[in-house]
């Protein structure tokens, strides 16, 4: 009777369980948990490495070469000019103004407005960002601008209503802009990501982020800069961090980004850091295990 | 008799061999337990904890870490002088010709470079670092540690510095002490004319190759 109560217990857990025959004997395994980090996109982003992409880097749509060039005439590519080297707000944007006074068609007047929103914003102003019947790459360097903006003042409740919403639609407008991609990384870690909610579901949305930005190019150098830059942009190193929680999704991105790079020493040091963190660590480091199991096959 | 020659071994010989194969048998787990103590692996060196540079530097070149680039103002330096060009003056003469300074010691000239991005363009100035042209000087002051600091020029200041100034750490110091970041972009010995040239502008595609990350 008790072995049959025993049995009884055991038997769902023997029936998920894979076993597998060695010669006479059979060996369960546990059934493993189901992945939470995309693994086609790691696997494809390591198989790829090096290799350019169509992520496009630069300021504005016109810069990256995300629209076409504009048809400007000389005086306004003089006025252009100008503005480019002026180290007066007022100089620049008058010739940036002049310029679209004399814009031909729509689009070199948009891509004028625009060139005068990020001159403002070099010269540390706070401009006006309209957004009105824009679409595709301009809408988006609106909508980083807007969110660029309000950053320096930014509570983490705003990063999380606001800003991240702002630069999710300006990634959905252009996803070939790279310095989207960046931000809605630093844009989640600034929202200081919420307690609430599954582990498993908060790591496949900061590896979600973590992957398009990775899509750029996946070099030990490139995203070594990205993450030197990332840290630039929250003034401090995940070791220095004041926010632990912070420190330890910071420390999975390290990870993470290490090892689609190529570089499984600095993954492994950055996971050894996860150990005992509390919160999501360890379904943290389970996927940096496993990710890192198959990268070695 | 029979009998005592078909007995196989004596008892002493059996007790050696058994001796023997224990013996052999300890030898063997000695060798494997050396074979492993050879096995284990030494310790690794901790890796870097860093992908990056493992700590911030004091910026000497301009930020480029910001989303947006910051806006700064030029200088020239020649040892002693600091002189914060007029900008302005010198896009008066790029916007009108018959405005640009030309003289012995200077002159301007900008170029819209033909190709596919109508953006490009060259603004070449030729100066004597010692002597530059008055209406491109906006303001100029002596680097020293109670000395003035400049009252026009932005907080980061590109600067020229002349090909023979083997120091410049009077100047960083100076503008360390004003506040402003100091960028240094190192000059050519002049020409037979005296003059230097330098080019200010942007390229075909310089756009996308300067701003890797913003």
């Amino acid at each position: 009777m008790r072995l049959l109560v025993i049995l009884l217990l055991l038997l769902p857990g023997l029936a998920q369980a894979q076993w597998m025959r060695t010669g006479l004997e059979f060996h369960g395994q546990p059934p493993q948990p189901d992945p939470v980090v995309d693994r086609a996109r790691v696997e494809a982003q390591q198989a790829r490495r090096c290799e350019a992409s169509a992520i496009r880097f630069g300021d504005t749509a016109a810069m990256r070469g995300a629209v076409a060039p504009p048809d400007w005439d000389d005086p306004t590519r003089t006025s252009a000019a100008i503005a480019a080297i002026a180290d007066r707000p007022d100089t620049a944007l008058q010739a940036l103004d002049a310029a679209a006074l004399t814009a031909t068609t729509d689009e070199a007047a948009t891509v004028l407005e625009a060139q005068a929103v990020l001159t403002a914003l070099q010269f540390g102003q706070s401009p006006t960002v309209p957004t009105n019947d824009l679409s595709g790459p301009h809408l988006s360097d609106r909508l980083f601008w807007q969110a660029l903006a309000r950053a320096p003042t930014a509570t983490p409740g705003q990063w999380t209503d606001q800003i991240l919403p702002a630069l999710d639609a300006a990634f959905a407008a252009d996803p070939t802009s790279f310095q989207v991609r960046a931000w809605r990384v630093i844009a989640w870690l600034e929202a200081r990501p919420p307690a609430a909610g599954q582990c498993a579901a908060r790591i496949a949305a900061f590896s979600d982020r973590l992957l398009d930005l990775s899509e750029a190019s996946a070099c030990p150098l490139m995203l070594g800069h990205v993450t030197h830059a990332i840290d630039r942009a929250l003034g401090s190193r995940p070791g220095t961090d004041s926010d632990r929680a912070r420190a330890t999704w910071r420390r999975f991105g390290e990870a993470l980004l290490a090892l689609v790079a190529g570089a499984p020493e600095v993954a492994a040091h950055r996971r050894a850091e996860l150990t005992g963190a509390g919160g999501c660590a360890a379904m943290m480091g389970a996927e940096l295990d496993a990710l890192a199991r198959e990268g070695e096959r | 008799m029979r009998g005592q020659l078909q007995d196989p071994m004596p008892e002493e010989d059996d007790t050696a061999a058994l001796d023997l194969s224990i013996a052999f048998f300890s030898a063997v787990l000695m060798l494997f337990a050396f074979v492993a103590f050879q096995l284990a692996r030494t310790p690794q060196p901790d890796p870097p904890a860093t992908l990056a540079q493992p700590d911030t530097a004091r910026p000497v070149l301009p930020p480029t870490w910001s989303a947006v680039a910051e806006r700064g103002s030029w200088a020239v330096y020649d040892g002693e002088r600091l002189t914060i060009l007029d900008m302005d003056a010198i896009a008066a003469g790029m916007r009108d010709v018959l405005e640009a300074y030309d003289g012995e010691d200077g002159y301007q000239a900008l170029t819209l470079l033909s190709g596919p991005d109508p953006r490009a363009f060259a603004l070449r100035l030729s100066f004597r670092p010692d002597a530059l042209p008055a209406p491109w000087r906006r303001e100029v002051t002596r680097p020293a540690p109670e000395a003035p600091c400049p009252e026009t020029s932005r907080r980061l200041l590109r600067t020229y510095v002349a090909a023979d100034v083997a120091d410049v750490t009077p100047l960083a110091r100076y503008l360390d002490a004003c506040g402003a970041q100091f960028a240094p972009l190192v000059l050519r010995e002049p020409g037979d004319s005296g003059r230097v040239s330098v080019q200010i502008g942007l390229g075909p595609g310089s756009y996308s190759e300067e701003a890797m990350f913003r």
